[in-house]
């Protein structure tokens, strides 16, 4: 508004200003407007300067306010920075204590790493010894099968035995039949040899009768005696007689006495004839029964043999089957082992590159200091280990790690 | 028959060979694919048992390098591996292999895959 009145007043001046009196009166007005539009400029300038003392006022408060403000956040700021720095302090502490964790860890790591690489090649030889081992034994157990398979063919062999066997056992039954027979014939013979023997003590009985005849004879020759020597020469011829009676009654007595002795030595002979016969028949069919009793077991045995070795041969076989498949399980168990160590050496491959990216983490200490604490802590971890190592394989990977 | 065997592992090939050589089989041994490339190109052999995860040349890159020689290529190939995973063995099955099998195995299964793929 006012620069449009202010433009209006100009283009009445500029007209006013021309050299004619006809346009006087249109002057005087255009003045008056210029006046009021001054006037109303002017007021409306006082308006505007007052409103700007205020703004500037206002802004002078403000400003205050501000100042104050920053008076504050720079007191806070340095707070703020000091805090930080004790922060930092703390934060550098603390990724020195991480570092050196970093580097206790790798030591760690190191050891283990050495422990294990050890653990593929022990597996590998232990593997390979139960192998050898186990193929020597089914090599062995296959012999055995190899032998049983043998004791089968041998089938007919046991079964020639088993009938040889037999034909044993027939003949010492007709041995036993023979045996028996000779007892009976023994028997009888002891029998007759009895029957003779009291035939002989029938011949002694009648030798005593002849001694008793005799006896009888040699009163009477005595009477005879006695009645020639009453009777004078007469009785010579009777004399004679008696003498003769007599000479016959000795030798009657001398020849009793010697029938009696070849009889009771028939006898006593025959007597032991018959109890040498008893006692040798007893001994001989005892032995002839022993040596068949022998013979049968023996026999028996052959046959529990023949059986046994037929049923040991069938054990054979079967335990063999039954090995072949044990080893057949092992071999199989076997490749659980080897596929843990191939695991293991993943695993040991992983390790490293865990190692890697954790000793990029913290830079490895160069200075001398750093470094030789370094080894220091290395060989106290070494000491730690080998105390709490329980295996020899153990050990000598702990002492082989370098510092 | 005469096989070669395949595998990084010397426990493993011995493992195996104690199973064919207990069923009256030959046998070669290859640490590698590499080394039974040129094993194999001596000639010989009926069938290749080959394991996966090997160094310098796997079982899967002895598979697709075999397809460069004919003898070699027509030898059947009976994969032996701990990895148990379909999208490899339909790869091997893929690049020619006639079985798949799985460690560890049991000697009756390596003679009845031996036996079913018409050996």
């Amino acid at each position: 508004m006012l620069i449009l009145a202010t433009l209006a007043a100009v283009a009445a001046g500029v007209a006013c200003l021309a050299p004619s009196p006809r346009y006087l009166p249109a002057s005087l007005c255009f003045l008056s407007a210029v006046a009021a539009a001054v006037s109303l400029a002017s007021r409306r300038a006082k308006d505007d300067l007052l409103a700007r003392a205020e703004s500037a006022r206002q802004a002078e408060i403000q400003a205050e306010a501000l100042r104050a403000k920053i008076e504050d956040s720079s007191r806070e700021a340095a707070e703020a920075r000091s805090s930080a720095a004790r922060a930092g302090a703390a934060l550098e502490a603390d990724l020195a204590q991480a570092r050196a964790r970093v580097w206790s860890a790798l030591r760690c790591l190191g050891f283990a790493r050495a422990v294990l690489a050890k653990v593929p090649a022990k597996t590998e030889d232990a593997t390979f010894a139960l192998m050898g081992r186990l193929v020597a034994l089914r090599d062995e157990s296959s012999q055995a099968a190899h032998a049983a398979l043998e004791s089968e063919g041998d089938r007919a062999s046991i079964e020639h035995v088993n009938s040889i066997a037999a034909e044993a056992g027939s003949s010492i039954k007709s041995m036993r039949q023979s045996l028996a027979a000779m007892r009976i014939r023994d028997k009888e013979a002891a029998k007759e040899l009895a029957s003779l023997g009291q035939e002989l003590k029938s011949g002694m009985e009648l030798l005593t009768g002849i001694e008793e005849i005799t006896e009888r004879s040699r009163l009477i020759a005595f009477n005879m005696a006695v009645e020639a020597a009453r009777i004078g020469e007469k009785g010579l011829g009777f004399k004679v007689i008696v003498n003769e009676l007599r000479a016959l009654n000795d030798r009657t007595v001398e020849f009793s006495h010697r029938v009696a002795g070849l009889l009771e030595r028939f006898k006593r002979y025959t007597e032991s004839l018959i109890k040498t016969a008893v006692e040798n028949t007893a001994q001989v069919t005892d032995n002839v029964e022993r040596g068949i009793r022998e013979e049968e077991l023996a026999i028996e045995s052959l046959l529990k043999s023949s059986s046994s070795c037929v049923d040991l041969s069938v054990s054979v076989s079967g335990a063999v089957s039954s090995i072949n498949r044990d080893l057949d399980g092992i071999l199989e168990s076997l490749q659980f082992q080897d596929i843990t160590r191939q695991m293991i050496e993943g695993a040991m491959a992983t390790m490293s590159d865990a190692e890697l990216e954790i000793a990029a983490l913290a830079p490895k200490p160069v200075d001398g200091d750093a470094r030789l604490e370094d080894r220091r802590a290395i060989e106290e971890l070494r000491a730690k280990l080998l105390a709490r190592a329980k295996t020899r394989g153990e050990k000598e990977a702990i002492q082989e790690v370098k510092a | 028959m005469k096989f070669l065997i395949v595998d990084d592992s010397s426990t493993m090939r011995k493992i195996v060979s104690l199973a064919l050589g207990g069923a009256g089989h030959q046998f070669s041994e290859a640490e590698n694919g590499r080394e039974a490339l040129d094993i194999a190109a001596k000639g010989g052999f009926d069938c290749i048992i080959l394991d996966i995860n090997m160094p310098e040349m796997n079982g899967i890159e002895f598979l697709e390098a075999r397809s460069a020689s004919a003898p070699i290529a027509a030898l059947p190939v009976i994969v032996l591996t701990t990895q148990d995973e379909a999208n490899l063995r339909d790869k091997a099955l893929a690049l020619g292999a006639k079985a798949f099998l799985v460690k560890p195995f049991k000697k009756e299964e390596l003679l009845a895959t031996i036996a079913s793929i018409g050996l």
